[in-house]
């Protein structure tokens, strides 16, 4: 078991390595000029030239990833460019917001969707089934910034039960993660009702049966665990998605989070603080999978084996 | 499953266990802003926002304060120019000390300024204060500044600069500087939670006199509709650049009163003069008869704008000429001057001349739907007298680098002007290189004339230049002058005295009180 986590961490490590490369170059070929950005249309030459010097943007192209690199791996991500704060003071306090955002969203997700799924899963094709399917519909096909706005008109301002936007008190929390938790939950409801369906044909969920076992007990004691693993799957994926899907949720609603500083930070081609991000999400996504490699393994004892 | 639940319960306890409300009292003015603040450090103000709030904290010698017409002394009581307009003595204000309780002297003015013009602070706005040759301080309250030659927009440049404390900033350092804000102003920094909240509160020592608000908290919310129902709701107390339709919904609650503010901005359709298809007088004035600016001003801005007849709006009365030539809509009139010009009509109803059609595209940045909504009706109006329209919509980053590089046929844009009529950045030949001449506008007498008027320190005089300059920029048609648009915001009825003006001035936070 440990011997292939160890294994599973060391191939992580050029999975890393390759992503920040990417990651470097792509910054670097998209258009826009992160010097001029900082200094202004109206600065001389004498500035930009002396500023390009100073970040090292007139350097060869693998001079200034290898420089970036060694910096990052000794702790110093740099400095914005525009702010020209520390990389690392900007993402520190960004990051609480958008983990407990996150934490919130995904207890909701999980919430609505495995009772969901599994209700949906049991009644099938009855009107529960339906009605848990067409949630799911346009849940997925809502857009997070569509369901924001009406959350807000509807709930901040009409009802006036909720702030509209910002952080401060619990009662922050419920929109921005109301939009999150659904747009998750009607994905992950249809997760689980596949997913149970297809272990509720399994020959072993007969067997409980015909042994006289109670339909609850069958279907959260058998089929539920057995459910379980292409969900957990899904869920390590997700963890990509959350970031992301933050991005537009964290700006609508104004939340000091990682998502918005990201947004703010690739429209102004902040190259330190993109990459510091961007590398900070992939190592997070590589160890998400990690994590559900082993979790694959408790929750299946078959997986061990292999 | 116990064991989780309380593992639940006790992580959520301590993940909701922060976050900073603030005291929601008459006394707090929260004043919502359209991003977070960059730098407060005075000789690196670049943006708006940062200007906003900084400027609550520090102070200018002088400042514009309700018109363009009079410098109001800030920390300067009095000031004069030699008669050689060579040298400029500023008297300052006696007992003002800074937050921390030191005293403020002429040394600080003098720090502020080197600070500016030594090259390794990379300030972008270094290149503006370069006539000042040095700086003396002949006791604690006077500051005379040496200039390389007479230069007339001198006191704007001076009210553009808040002084900063030399003995707090040579310590802190330039980096870093946001939270650690120190000023004379009259309010000064609590805590600034990026992307959350900036909060100052009153200086009990100011002074003008302690402000009537406590606490001043300023709230970046990106999204604007999300800003605008913020204010309806009485979350925000103020904010400004709503859409005219927010606008209207933001009124008809009644506990907002609306505040439009003429801003000194002018938006325009500039063509690229270096082109050939614009080097015809005729023709460029046939684009300005095509495009119809009231419209523009009426359908897409709802009103919330002045029709543009040049770079100087019309509220910055003591400089706008309204002597020049104007072109109202008048598509006849165009085809005229175009078919004069030598364009004939083709067969696909475009205009040809010498085997090309007359075609070119226009860039401008995405995502703004008012700048959309009139590039389209621009299209079409431009159709109708034969000329074909290509629309390019560019990501901000983009769009500069085409700037930059004046890689373009034709651009739209706004700008900013200070109220100061030396618009040498953008009119001078020079300023296609080295500025914002984004038109690339050249013409020897402008030149010459915008030359002059910098060096000109008499107002009667620059009065007249800048009149001819403008008669000229509209007689040769440098761009199509569109509109200057309004900025619209709202102010919660529970406070006042949030002046209207002067425009594209940081807000006199100091100014406003609660409703009692």
């Amino acid at each position: 078991m440990l011997k292939y986590v160890v294994r599973r961490i060391l191939l992580a490590i050029p999975l890393v390595l390759g992503i920040s490369l990417l990651v470097f170059g792509l910054m670097h070929l998209a258009p826009g000029d992160p010097v001029r950005m900082l200094a202004g249309r109206e600065a001389p030459q004498e500035v930009i030239d002396s500023i390009r010097r100073e970040w090292g943007f007139d350097k060869p192209f693998l001079v200034q990833y290898f420089t970036w690199l060694s910096k990052v791996l000794r702790g110093d991500m740099g400095r914005s460019v525009i702010s020209q704060l520390p990389v690392s003071y900007l993402i520190k306090s960004r990051l609480p917001y958008t983990l407990k955002l996150n934490f919130w969203a995904t207890l909701l997700g999980l919430a609505i969707a495995f009772p969901l799924g599994v209700i949906a899963a049991a009644k099938r094709q009855t009107w529960v089934d339906y009605a848990a399917s067409a949630f799911a519909l346009v849940g997925m096909s809502m857009p997070g910034f569509w369901l924001a706005l009406v959350l807000i008109i509807v709930f901040a301002v009409q009802l006036n039960w909720f702030p509209t936007s910002g952080t401060g008190t619990w009662a922050h929390y419920v929109l921005p993660t109301a939009t999150l938790g659904f747009s998750w939950a009607a994905g992950l409801m249809r997760m689980v009702r596949t997913s149970l369906l297809e272990v509720l044909k399994e020959d072993y969920v007969r067997t409980a049966r015909a042994k006289g076992l109670r339909e609850k007990v069958v279907l959260v004691k058998h089929a539920l665990r057995n459910a379980l693993i292409p969900i957990v799957t899904v869920l390590g994926t997700w963890l990509a998605y959350m970031v992301v899907g933050t991005v537009v949720i964290e700006t609508i609603f104004a939340w000091p989070g990682l998502g918005r500083l990201l947004t703010t930070a690739l429209l102004q081609r902040d190259f330190f603080l993109v990459q510091a991000i961007i590398l900070m999400i992939s190592v997070a996504v590589v160890a998400a999978n990690l994590l559900v490699d082993v979790l694959y393994a408790v929750i299946d004892p078959r997986v061990r084996l292999s | 499953m116990k064991r989780l639940v309380v593992l639940l319960i006790a992580l959520s306890l301590l993940l909701t266990g922060c976050g900073g409300g603030g005291a929601k009292t008459s006394d707090t003015f929260i004043y919502a802003l359209d991003a977070d603040i960059v730098n407060l450090l005075p000789v690196k103000l670049t943006n708006v926002v940062s200007t906003t709030v900084s400027t609550q904290i520090h102070e200018p010698l002088v400042k514009y304060e309700d018109t363009y017409d009079e410098f109001v002394p800030k920390l300067a009581t009095e000031w004069s120019m030699d008669p050689s307009g060579l040298s400029w003595t500023f008297k300052l204000r006696t007992g003002v000390t800074w937050h921390d309780g030191e005293p403020f002297t002429s040394e600080d003015v003098k720090y502020t300024y080197e600070t500016l013009l030594d090259p390794a602070t990379k300030s972008v706005r270094r290149a503006n204060y370069q006539i000042i040759k040095s700086i003396e301080t002949p006791d604690e309250h006077t500051v005379v500044f040496h200039l390389s030659e007479p230069h007339g927009p001198f006191l704007d440049k001076m009210s553009q600069v808040p002084i900063m404390a030399k003995h707090h900033v040579s310590k802190v350092g330039l980096d870093d500087y946001n939270s650690k804000a120190i000023g004379t102003g009259p309010f000064m920094m609590v805590e600034w939670i990026p992307d959350d909240h900036v909060t100052l509160k009153a200086n009990p020592n100011y002074w003008g006199g302690k402000p009537a608000i406590e606490n001043v908290i300023f709230k970046p919310i990106p999204e604007a509709s999300v800003r605008a129902m913020a204010l309806q709701k009485g979350e925000v107390h103020f904010a400004s650049g709503l859409t005219a339709e927010d606008f209207e919904k933001v009124l008809d609650k009644g506990n907002v009163q609306g505040i439009v503010v003429d801003s000194l901005a002018f938006a325009y359709f500039g063509h690229n003069n270096r082109n050939p298809l614009f080097a015809d007088k005729r023709v460029r004035q046939a684009l300005a008869y095509a495009i119809d600016g009231e419209s523009i001003v009426n359908d897409v801005r709802k009103g919330a704008a002045i029709v543009s007849v040049g770079p100087i709006s019309p509220t910055n009365a003591v400089w706008f000429n309204p002597n020049v030539k104007q072109y109202p809509y008048d598509p006849e009139k165009a085809k005229e001057l175009l078919a004069q010009a030598g364009w004939q009509v083709g067969s696909d109803g475009f205009l040809t001349k010498d085997g090309k059609t007359f075609s070119f595209s226009v860039i401008l940045a995405a995502g703004d739907e008012v700048m959309r909504n009139q590039a389209v009706l621009i299209q079409k109006w431009l159709k109708d007298v034969g000329v074909d329209l290509k629309l390019e919509f560019l990501d901000w980053s983009v769009m500069n680098d085409r700037l930059d590089n004046r890689e373009y046929e034709a651009m739209m844009l706004s700008m900013t002007p200070s109220p100061d009529p030396d618009q040498f950045n953008y009119w001078h030949s020079t300023a296609i290189d080295n500025g914002f001449n984004d038109w690339c506008y050249s013409n020897v007498q402008v030149d010459r004339l915008l030359e002059q008027g910098r060096r000109e320190t008499d107002p009667a005089a620059r009065k007249a230049i800048y009149d001819e300059v403008q008669a000229i920029l509209a007689e040769d048609v440098a761009a199509v002058f569109l509109y200057h648009p309004k900025v619209l915001g709202g102010l919660n009825k529970n406070f006042t005295g949030m002046t209207e003006g002067p425009a594209g001035q940081a807000p006199l936070l100091y100014k406003v009180k609660p409703v009692k």
